[in-house]
């Protein structure tokens, strides 16, 4: 590491434009080895020298061209520098992210305790990139924040360190990089209870007849809801044919109002159209906004669904079926930890 | 006043109360007299809770903008989950979101409804703004639905403020005399994981 105190070369006129102080952006410039040296003994001077030249672009220079232990450790010393304002030692842990080097991710792991959280969230990014074991354990170590997106950059940052060095990975890692799902079980109905359904069902069924001897029942936190289709679809072999015909509202989900109602109402609306693939399926709410799309793809004698969450803001869920001579089963997961994506609406002063 | 003190002082509820459809300076769907109903309902309704020493305390005030809200002014049953699965407030507060109309009761909410806003389903209360001329009826619809929330189920009194259901419909049946609570009510909701023990 250079020693600052001793003489490094002067910049070149083209790195003085460079670093100068609000100067113009010139790219990637490539320094010439004695140019770097020079870089290298700017960024030494430390934190003061960023009154005179760019610091951060400094050290991005650096970083980018002599990504080593010796351009880490000065970059090390601006990361730790708490004379340097925030800006500056966030682009100093962002940078050090870049080399991945012992002494990087030494000194994010130790900048962790008395970080702040916008710090933290910079630190936890270049660690995810650089982390090593020292790191996930620090990590760990953090105390609980009330920040959603602090905790998910932590778990990520964690998951990311512990996958990469093939480490043995705990359920919160797992939850963190492949979420995951919680299988929902999807039941053939009994016609009886389709009857019982179809006889609490309220409101309108956007023009569907409902085939009554058919349904598929799942369980949503603490209500049921059911699967109902078309009368006009053939419940055996011709489905796919009837299907591939024309679009069609093919079914309804029915929701039940509440826990241990009878009564039923019309939650989501399915529709197909076919395409030249297969036939496409969306299950909408009622409001219009797209819940689930997907494919129904012929395969051999039968056919393969498959549906993925489409809604902004909702939780994750695949559907998957099959389609055969034996009629349709389905298979649905949902992942409860990507919940996250609520929304929490506004505060208006003058209306509180 | 100094009862409402005390009471909020002891153990309370709060609630996270979001207007859907609002923009600043009511240039929005919600109009300030609805706003001003609300603000009633909530004082109703602490009056109504005051029945089992249980306060609402905090109210953490929220809106949908209008072109968020647009699927949601009006709904139902099926609408109110989707609403409460879109939107959640603080987790200190019970969501208690009011819609302009809900087409098939005046609101929904879970009997004893999740402690986890992240949990499947219908996460919140939903209530309409109601019109008429009184201002009281919008309070027992809010401290109904909050009431369920909070575990309870209809009855078989109208001037329970929990209802009746006459026609076995899941729909309970109240009206401006709705608002009494009997000593199992009182503890059913005092014992919910919503309520907040003295500060």
């Amino acid at each position: 590491m250079p020693d600052p105190t001793a003489a490094s070369p002067p910049l070149t006129p083209r790195f003085e434009r460079v670093l100068a102080l609000d100067g113009p952006w010139f790219g990637r410039p490539k320094p010439t080895r004695d140019e770097l040296e020079a870089i290298h003994g700017l960024i030494a001077q430390g934190v003061p020298v960023a009154k005179r030249y760019d610091l951060a672009r400094a050290m991005a220079i650096a970083a980018d061209n002599s990504p080593t232990p010796e351009t880490a450790a000065l970059i090390v010393r601006i990361l730790n520098d708490e004379r340097a304002d925030l800006a500056l030692r966030r682009q100093a842990a962002t940078l050090l992210g870049e080399i991945p080097v012992r002494a990087s991710a030494k000194a994010l792991s130790e900048a962790l305790s008395n970080s702040s959280p916008m710090f933290e969230a910079a630190l936890l990014a270049a660690l995810a990139k650089v982390g090593d074991d020292e790191a996930a354990r620090a990590i760990a170590a953090r105390p609980p924040t009330v920040s959603k997106r602090l905790a998910r950059l932590r778990e990520f940052a964690r998951a990311m360190i512990l996958y990469r060095d093939g480490r043995q990975a705990d359920e919160r890692a797992d939850k963190a990089l492949l979420p995951i799902g919680q299988d929902v079980t999807i039941s053939r109905e009994p016609a009886a209870e389709v009857s019982k359904v179809m006889a609490g069902l309220r409101g309108s069924t956007f023009g569907v007849r409902i085939e009554p001897a058919l349904g598929y029942a799942f369980q949503c936190g603490s209500t049921r809801q059911v699967v109902l289709l078309s009368a006009d679809l053939p419940a055996g072999p011709g489905l796919l044919a009837a299907l591939s015909q024309r679009r069609r509202i093919a079914g309804i989900v029915a929701m039940q109002d509440e826990r241990g109602s009878a009564t039923y109402v019309v939650h989501r609306i399915v529709v197909t159209r076919p395409e030249r693939d297969g036939i496409a399926v969306a299950v909408l709410s009622t409001g219009g906004e797209v819940e689930l799309r997907g494919m129904l793809v012929p395969r051999d004698k039968g056919a393969t669904l498959s549906l993925r969450s489409h809604a902004a803001g909702r939780r994750p869920i695949e559907v998957e079926g099959v389609v055969s001579d034996e009629g349709l089963v389905l298979r649905a997961r949902v992942f409860l930890d990507d919940a996250a994506a609520k929304r929490s609406g506004d505060v208006d002063p003058a209306a509180a | 006043m100094r009862r409402h003190i005390e009471n909020i002082r002891a153990t309370s509820i709060n609630l996270c109360v979001f207007f859907v459809g609002h923009e600043p300076g009511f240039a929005g769907t919600f109009t300030q007299t609805q706003a001003q109903r609300v603000q009633h309902g909530i004082e109703m309704m602490r009056e109504l809770y005051e029945q089992a020493d249980l306060g609402v305390r905090r109210i953490f005030w929220r809106f949908i903008h209008d072109d968020d809200a647009a699927s949601f002014i009006s709904i139902n049953a099926s609408g109110a989950t989707d609403l409460t699965e879109a939107f959640s407030g603080p987790n200190d507060g019970i969501d208690l979101f009011i819609v302009q109309t809900i087409t098939d009761a005046g609101g929904w909410s879970n009997s004893d409804g999740p402690c986890d806003k992240d949990d499947k389903g219908r996460t919140g209360a939903v209530v309409e703004v109601t019109g008429g001329s009184s201002n009281d009826f919008m309070g027992i619809l809010m401290a109904h639905e909050v009431g369920h929330y909070l575990g309870l189920k209809h009855t078989n009194s109208a001037t329970n403020l929990m209802g009746v259901d006459s026609n076995n419909d899941g729909i309970g049946e109240i009206n401006n005399n709705s608002r009494d609570l009997v000593a199992s009510q009182i503890d059913t909701m005092r014992s919910s994981c919503w309520v907040r023990d003295s500060c």
